[in-house]
């Protein structure tokens, strides 16, 4: 048993007789893996989604790379991950479907005697976790942040350490706007980190950043507010530093929407937007009809399952920290359900 | 190869690297150990380190679930069960993290057992909490509680103790390694020492054996050096080494050599000096001697001239005569010795000589003594007074006799020695010409060294009633003919004593002067006679005046000069002492010859030919007359010199060839 797994696992168990929203007496289970981005939305979600329809969804947060991988081993019905179609190498996207689930932020994340609220640039935030920047009493970091007392202390990276959907929005977000960061590191999922300690999974990371006393790292907005973590104010493009909030994030997500018909959400225009933003999505096969073998009805309740995450499931995510997907994204998402077949034929029923 | 022929730079080079070499190796070595050591230390202080890290954040880990879920069974509230599923969901995999780590360095099989234990309880864990929050969340709080109270908290308690147990077990090992570490650290000091003593010999024993590689051979050269200053040449240096200390052996072994040449050519120079001193002694004594005895003579002929019929006075007289030819005899080896006689020069075969010489000399040593000769086969020319080279002959012959009381042999050898300065270098007397050697050697018992430097001096002698004259009469003979005397003992015992003499070319012979004599002959011509010792030229005037010329007398060259420029249309012949005060016979010669070219001249001399210029003491027919000089020899002599006057051309001859050999000697 692995890391992921041990961490991932959710096993939702089905108390069927204890569920007073059973309805279907068919027992139905569907098997995802992937992104830890949206893990505890998914959690909370498919659990929802289990009360009402009975149908039951294992998920295991085992990193964005890991259960695109597992989906293509054809083990998960689908995979979740953080990453834009057009970052995922190695896969045709006519193959799959994507559908958008919800918009999450990176936030940074650190622990510092006295929990002070600092702000970071672009370039500094580079800086650290390039290594160039190593004590927490730098001038760089002194110059954004005049009135807070900076301790002398070392400053101790964590990072992923598996293939993760925050390492890419981070990293793509850093690429935009740091040349020395594009250079050095670019944008993957997976990154030759120069300095500190990597770690599996948000959980993992928002754990060590807790247990390290000077260490900086980042995690999905949820992980971070949970675990009363203290987090950075980011400068967006125009220079205001902003700390993730639902409104901030949605100003962001807005922004992009209007700027570019990209699917990438760092860096975007909005002047109060938070600048590391990104989709988060589910993954499935295209044609559903294959293998032989699956059963149609698992391949309905997989798009059934899509079609409520996409709309009534979306009610769930304000709570935690997530900013349900804009109406555009939900009318695409439509098109794109649209685009799973069995044997030719879309899956997706007509709703009234 | 020996160190002593590695140059003392080098060798001083080479010992310092090697000193270097190990200190460096040392050094490397010591950095190298306490780095590993260091490194040992430090990979497992850090593990160490970090597995009780590690396990400190399990307990913690543990610690937040225990809380999470107590928090998660007190509230009914939705977003704060969110919340608090996400914090079991961190400090899940922070648990999960944590202990993978642990377990990716833990190799104790105890550790791995308690790890194992902690999993299988972790997963536990992760699953009742699921199940008890799952339960709160449907509303079935009784049954969430029941659960954490009989599943959940003893689980947790059992983690508990695990981390606690992992984490003593952790400590017991860091404090096993310690002692490891300690005794090892032990090790290592022992064979540091053990290295550094071993250092510390090798560079003593480099060092010792350096130092004395320099020092043996430069106090060996400083008390050759010391020795050296206290004048010992006698000394012989081994040179056995290449360095520099073999070069300064070197060095000082020439400049011995050198010393020794130096000395020896001094010893020799001083020798001739001394010789010459005693020459100049021995001369001067002879010419007064000779003024003396020429004016006895003188008078003693005048005496018995002037009474012929006295019988007495003519006896008297004739004794006187005879007692001062006899002293006269006396003097002359003096002169011989001081070089001073007058030479009678012909080129002759050295070997025509040696076969006259051969019967007599084969009567005079004897039976006994074997005589050989080893000539060489070609005729060698040398130019010499044939009755002076017998006596040299003589008195070498007699000296090797004389050494052989019992019988041997001698040895006669002739040679021809091309100039070369090498071979003649260690002679002082040597000139730049080719010699004759003409070698004479005995099978006697040699020369003591002690008294080598002797044996030329006159009246130094080892035989018993020897007059110590015969050595230094060779000598003076030698000197004279412009050669020189080697006397050696020859190294198989006897003597060998050398002659060399300036070699002539073949053939250039020149007619002996002839030396006819007449019975006294008369003139009525003109003389002036210059003459400083009053009684002398008192006597020779009284007998010029009795031959029947008409004498003019002058004291000294100055006065004669004047006279003759007074009176020169009369006089017909000078006769002229050679040494004067004021101006000496040669000078006034010559002021004269600018007066009157054609002039006749005879000279006389008491003290030889010594000073004169080479063609008069070689006794050309006009020139010189030796003192003490009997009536009939002067007369002999005057009339020899005024009959040749109608040829007053070859007088002339004779000028240029002397003004000739002035320039070449110029």
């Amino acid at each position: 048993m692995n890391r992921r797994s041990v961490c991932g696992i959710l096993l939702l168990l089905a108390f069927a007789l204890l569920s007073p929203g059973s309805v279907s007496g068919a027992s139905v289970t569907l098997k995802g893996a992937g992104a830890t981005f949206p893990l505890p939305f998914y959690l909370k979600i498919f659990e929802q989604y289990q009360l009402q329809t009975g149908v039951e969804i294992l998920y295991q947060g085992t990193g964005s790379g890991k259960g695109v991988r597992k989906l293509l081993a054809r083990d998960v019905d689908f995979a979740g991950t953080d990453i834009a179609s057009s970052g995922e190498e190695g896969i045709s996207g006519e193959k799959f479907v994507r559908i958008p689930t919800c918009i999450g932020a990176v936030a940074v994340v650190y622990n510092l005697p006295g929990n002070p609220q600092l702000r970071f640039t672009a370039q500094v935030l580079s800086g650290i976790f390039l290594g160039r920047i190593t004590a927490w009493n730098d001038p760089g970091i002194a110059a954004l942040n005049p009135n807070v007392p900076l301790p002398n202390l070392p400053i101790q990276v964590i990072h992923r350490s598996d293939e993760s959907g925050t390492t890419y929005i981070l990293s793509e977000y850093l690429s935009k706007v740091d040349t020395a960061w594009r250079a050095a590191m670019g944008t993957g999922k997976i990154l030759r980190w120069p300095v500190g300690r990597g770690t599996g999974g948000n959980a993992g990371v928002a754990g060590l950043v807790r247990e390290v006393s000077g260490s900086i790292g980042y995690v999905e907005l949820i992980y971070a507010m949970a675990n009363s973590m203290t987090i950075g104010h980011l400068a967006n493009r125009s220079g205001r530093f902003v700390a993730p909030t639902m409104a901030s994030i949605s100003l962001a997500a807005e922004a992009a929407k209007s700027s570019n018909g990209s699917r990438s959400l760092t860096d975007t225009p909005s002047r109060e937007g938070y600048p590391v933003v990104g989709y988060t999505w589910l993954m499935v096969f295209r044609d559903q009809s294959h293998p032989a073998g699956k059963k149609r009805k698992d391949a309905e309740e997989l798009v059934n399952l899509l079609y409520w995450v996409t709309h009534e499931g979306q009610k769930y995510a304000e709570e935690l920290q997530y900013v349900p997907l804009p109406g555009a994204a939900v009318i695409q998402a439509e098109a794109d359900l649209r685009k799973i077949t069995w044997k030719g034929i879309p899956l997706l029923k007509r709703r009234r | 190869m020996k160190l002593r022929n590695i140059p003392i730079g080098m060798r001083l080079g080479l010992g310092l690297g090697l000193i270097g070499i190990i200190l460096i190796l040392l050094i490397l070595l010591s950095a190298w150990v306490i780095n590993r050591d260091h490194e040992t230390m430090d990979s497992f202080v850090q593990k160490n380190h970090r597995q009780i890290w590690c396990a400190s954040v399990v307990s913690d880990s543990i610690h937040s679930v225990r809380e999470v879920l107590t928090t998660y069974l007190q509230v009914r509230d939705g977003g704060r069960w969110t919340l608090l599923g996400v914090q079991f969901l961190t400090a899940r995999a922070t648990a999960g993290n944590a202990l993978e780590e642990i377990e990716r360095i833990e190799t104790s099989d105890r550790g791995r057992e308690i790890l194992s234990r902690l999993r299988r309880e972790l997963a536990l864990l992760d699953r009742g909490g699921e199940r008890v929050m799952k339960m709160q969340r449907m509303g079935m709080n009784r049954d969430a509680q029941t659960e954490f109270v009989l599943r959940i908290h003893p689980l947790l308690i059992s983690l508990h103790q695990h981390c606690r147990e992992l984490i003593t077990h952790q400590e017991q090992q860091t404090l096993l390694e310690r002692r490891a570490v300690a005794d090892r650290h032990a090790d290592i000091r022992a064979s540091f020492i053990l290295f550094a003593v071993v250092a510390v010999v090798i560079a003593v024993w480099t060092g010792v054996h350096m130092t004395r590689s320099i020092t043996v051979p430069i106090r060996n050269g400083v008390s050759i050096a010391d020795r050296l200053a206290e004048g010992d040449l006698s000394m012989e240096i081994r040179v056995d080494r290449r360095d520099e200390a073999g070069k300064l052996l070197e060095a000082m072994k020439n400049m011995v050599a050198r010393l020794r040449e130096a000395r020896d050519l001094e010893q020799q120079l001083r020798q001739s000096q001394k010789l010459e001193t005693l020459g100049r002694l021995a001369g001067g004594i002879a010419h007064d001697f000779n003024n003396v005895l020429g004016a006895i003579l003188g008078d003693a002929e005048l005496m018995r001239v002037s009474r012929p019929l006295d019988a007495t006075v003519t006896r008297h007289s004739r004794s006187i005569e005879n007692a001062v030819r006899r002293a006269s005899g006396f003097v002359k080896p003096l002169l011989a010795f001081s070089r001073q006689q007058t030479l009678n020069l012909e080129t002759v075969d050295i070997h025509s000589v040696l076969a006259e010489f051969h019967q007599m000399a084969q009567r005079m040593i004897g039976t006994n003594i074997e005589l050989s000769m080893c000539l060489h086969p070609s005729p060698l020319w040398i130019r010499i007074d044939v009755s002076q080279f017998n006596q040299v002959l003589l008195n070498l012959l007699v000296n090797a006799r004389d050494a052989m009381p019992e019988g041997g042999a001698i040895n006669v050898e002739t040679f021809p020695l091309t100039m070369d300065g090498s071979i003649l270098a260690p002679f002082p007397d040597a000139e730049a010409v080719d010699y004759i050697v003409l070698s004479i050697s005995d099978t006697g018992a040699g020369i003591p060294v002690e008294i080598r430097e002797k044996i030329f001096e006159p009246f130094f002698t080892t035989k018993k009633g020897g007059t110590g004259l015969g050595l230094s009469i060779v000598y003076g003979i030698v000197k004279q003919h412009r050669g020189f005397l080697d006397a050696r003992s020859n190294p198989g015992g006897g003597t060998i004593f050398r002659v060399f003499l300036p070699a002539m070319p073949a053939g250039a012979g020149t007619a002996p002067a002839s030396g006819q004599r007449a019975a006294a002959e008369t003139g009525s011509e003109s003389i002036l006679l210059v003459e400083d010792n009053e009684d002398v030229r008192r006597t020779t005037e009284e007998i010029l005046v009795l031959l029947g010329y008409s004498v003019t007398v002058a004291a000294d060259g100055v006065e004669g000069v004047e006279v003759f420029r007074r009176e020169q249309e009369r006089i017909d012949l000078v006769l002229m002492d050679v040494m004067m005060p004021r101006m000496g016979g040669l000078e006034a010669y010559a002021r004269m010859k600018e007066i009157r070219p054609g002039l006749s001249v005879l000279f006389m001399t008491g003290c030889g030919a010594g000073d004169l210029p080479p063609d008069i003491r070689e006794g050309g027919p006009p020139a010189l007359i030796q003192k003490p000089f009997c009536m009939d020899e002067l007369a002999a002599r005057l009339r020899n010199v005024l009959d040749r006057q109608p040829e007053g051309e070859r007088a002339g001859l004779f000028e240029d060839r002397r003004q000739q050999e002035v320039q070449a000697g110029g």
